[in-house]
């Protein structure tokens, strides 16, 4: 009997394992946090019924990516997004298939980012919560902390950039 | 050892402003050409996404890796029946069944208000829909305080005390709007300017302005309206047709073409023809910063009025001096021996090719020159140097320019050639060599040029062929000696979006 660790996943199995692999590929896309679940559940309803186009044994994230890609496009269209928020069918096949080699990698570095912010001063920390958690646009914080627009947008160019380097270095990953 | 994946400084800025949504319609066009080849980018960009969708899950309220278990309800629709088959090994637990029965109605009352609260912030939506984004803003003093990236909606006005803005609109109209004065914008197509001046350069759908004195319908065209006087108003063409009606019940319409204006002013509506003039205007803050030398003042006002090669130039005829060009941060110091002029003037064009700034024939002269504008120079034939780049840049978020040169030998026949012009990063006393510009020895504008005729030297079109970002940058030519020339005509700093 083959041993289990061996034995090729089945559809299933594979489906069931990408499932955050997808869900981080849509929101990188660009498709708004509020409606990655959404597409999501599309991709997954369009690869379960079409189950049956996929050799297995063959690279299920690549395939499984370009139906993200897909369906992506296709919320894009059904939302009528304006242009500024679209890129071109060209680069998000490149970011789809970026993501496909570099996913593992990039995921592991992330793990690191719950100690990365802990090293951050409680003014930084404080500013990432009003733009992700409370959701102040950049322009908006701007007025409400009294200061201009580009001081701020640098400001967390500079956290997200110092994030990038903490979870590319932290030895603990 | 860490693989280096940190892309260019613009490229980081661009990333940072797709995470913030504050990307331009250039933004995501340059992305959209710079994914496809150049792998450090793409992987950057990739990183970034992923970091910034890490903080999400981190820092807000969006969907986490835990709220996965929520697909189990989604999948339980499908064909197949996955349910069974959970994807996280959640389960929904039964024994909360009374807990959302006593939620039930409060849910009901809080989804009702939120309904009611999306179909009002949807119907906010369709009727002020995005119609223009601002491109570019120069000292202006907006009631909005409007910043690139930034849209403007139907039914909004845009009032400027001081100052010129660009917008642009998703078609390819773009409008410049110069302060004071205030513009409302009904829509992409329809535009009501009180006061102030617009120039409008339309590659998209035909817009109609209203002004105090009537309406102006494009017809496929760049022109200028001049409304800083409430009692007269002025339009400017310079390419296609403008058709100026009064407006209203009246059936008073008069067209015109390239290089004409109309103007109405007074009890009478009928507009007086005249030749058009683009010194009234800011064409576009975005357009390239074009500076040339002129014989005297009568040729100063004869380039600033027209558009030379589409371009709207800064003239001067002085052979020393520094000049700031029109709203842009970006200024001019210059030293040479002379301002020379050779050749007709046929055409506009030829008029900024035939006057040019000629080089010392001595080092010493040169030094002595450029001092007096407070330039330093070690020894050159003629210094112009460009400060504030880096300003004009940001104004108009672009991430590098490049340079073109128009020049004139000043002499006929086979009997001269140019000298290169050396490009520094900063002053040539302390900084980089940039390049030098290379002359050919022949392709040179044809004879039969309009502006061709007796007298008229070689003259050079050039372009530098690499894009720049120095924030300052200067031009030396080496001493002047027979047969070789160092003559400049023109400079012009073009940015690359």
């Amino acid at each position: 009997m083959l041993d289990p660790k061996q034995r090729p996943l089945d559809f299933r199995e594979l489906l069931t394992q990408e499932q955050e692999f997808l869900r981080v590929l849509i929101r990188t896309i660009g498709v708004p946090a509020s409606d990655v679940l959404d597409v999501l559940q599309d991709a997954n309803l369009y690869l379960i019924e079409n189950q049956e186009k996929y050799i297995l044994e063959t690279n299920f994230r690549a395939w499984a990516a370009q139906v993200v890609r897909y369906r992506s496009l296709n919320y894009f269209r059904s939302k009528k997004r304006r242009p500024m928020v679209n890129l071109s069918e060209e680069a998000l096949d490149l970011i789809a298939g970026e993501m496909a080699i570099r996913f593992e990698d990039n995921n592991t570095r992330l793990q690191g980012l719950s100690y990365c912010l802990t090293k951050l001063s409680d003014d930084q920390r404080k500013l990432l919560e009003d733009v992700y958690r409370h959701g102040h646009s950049i322009k908006n914080l701007a007025r409400l902390r009294k200061c201009s627009h580009a001081a701020l947008r640098k400001a967390i160019s500079r956290i997200r950039q110092a994030l990038k380097i903490c979870i590319e270095t932290n030895p603990e990953i | 050892m860490l693989e280096k994946t940190q892309p260019d400084r613009e490229f980081v800025e661009l990333v940072q402003r797709v995470l913030n949504q504050e990307a331009s319609l250039d933004d995501i066009a340059h992305l959209n050409t710079r994914l496809p080849i150049d792998p450090i980018a793409l992987q950057y960009f990739v990183e970034m996404r992923m970091l910034h969708g890490a903080l999400e899950n981190e820092l807000g309220s969006v969907i986490s890796t835990e709220d996965l278990s929520s697909l189990e309800d989604r999948l339980i629709e499908f064909p197949g029946n996955y349910r069974s088959t959970t994807l996280s090994g959640l389960h929904m637990d039964n024994a909360s069944e009374p807990l959302k029965q006593r939620l039930r109605f409060p849910l009901s009352i809080a989804a009702a208000l939120i309904i009611l609260s999306l179909i009002f912030i949807a119907t906010d939506r369709i009727l002020h829909r995005p119609a223009f984004e601002v491109v570019a803003c120069y000292g202006s003093d907006s009631s909005s305080r409007l910043a690139n990236g930034e849209w403007i909606r139907q039914g909004d006005t845009l009032k400027l005390a001081s100052g010129v803005i660009e917008v642009r609109s998703p078609d390819g109209n773009s409008l410049t709007f110069q302060g004071p004065g205030d513009v409302k914008i009904l829509n992409q197509r329809h535009l009501v300017l009180n006061s102030g001046r617009l120039w409008a350069d339309l590659k998209g759908d035909p817009i109609l302005i209203k002004v105090p004195r009537g309406e102006i319908t494009d017809l496929g065209t760049t022109f200028g309206i001049d409304q800083s006087s409430p009692s007269t108003t002025r339009v400017d063409i310079f390419d296609g047709e403008v058709r100026f009606s009064e407006g209203g019940d009246s059936h008073l319409a008069v067209q015109a073409i390239k290089g004409e204006s109309l103007t109405s002013t007074g009890a009478t509506w009928t507009p007086e023809k005249g030749e058009a003039d683009a010194s009234l205007y800011t064409v576009g803050l975005r357009s390239p910063l074009a500076f040339t030398f002129a014989a005297d003042q009568n040729e100063v006002e004869r380039i600033e009025s027209g558009l030379a090669f589409g371009l709207q130039w800064n003239a001067t005829f002085t052979m020393a001096g520094s000049m700031k060009s029109k709203e842009s941060p970006v200024e001019m110091t210059w030293a040479g021996a002379r301002i020379y002029s050779t050749g007709a003037s046929h055409s506009l064009e030829a008029t900024i090719l035939h006057t040019h700034l000629c080089g010392f024939t001595s080092p010493l002269e040169t030094q002595q020159a450029a001092r007096k504008v407070g330039l330093k120079n070690n020894g050159n034939g003629l210094i112009i140097q460009f400060t504030n780049i880096d300003k004009w840049l940001e104004q108009i978020g672009a991430p590098s320019y490049t340079l073109e040169l128009y020049r004139n030998s000043g002499l006929q026949g086979g009997s001269s050639f140019f000298y290169p012009v050396s490009l520094f990063n900063g002053h040539p006393a302390t900084s980089t060599l940039l390049g030098k510009l290379d002359s050919p020895k022949d392709n040179y504008l044809p004879a039969d040029h309009p502006d061709g005729d007796v007298g008229a030297g070689y003259r050079l079109i050039q372009q530098f062929d690499q894009n720049l970002t120095a924030n300052t940058l200067t031009l030396t030519t080496p001493v002047r000696k027979l047969p070789y020339r160092g003559n400049i005509s023109g400079v012009v700093l073009r940015p690359v979006f």
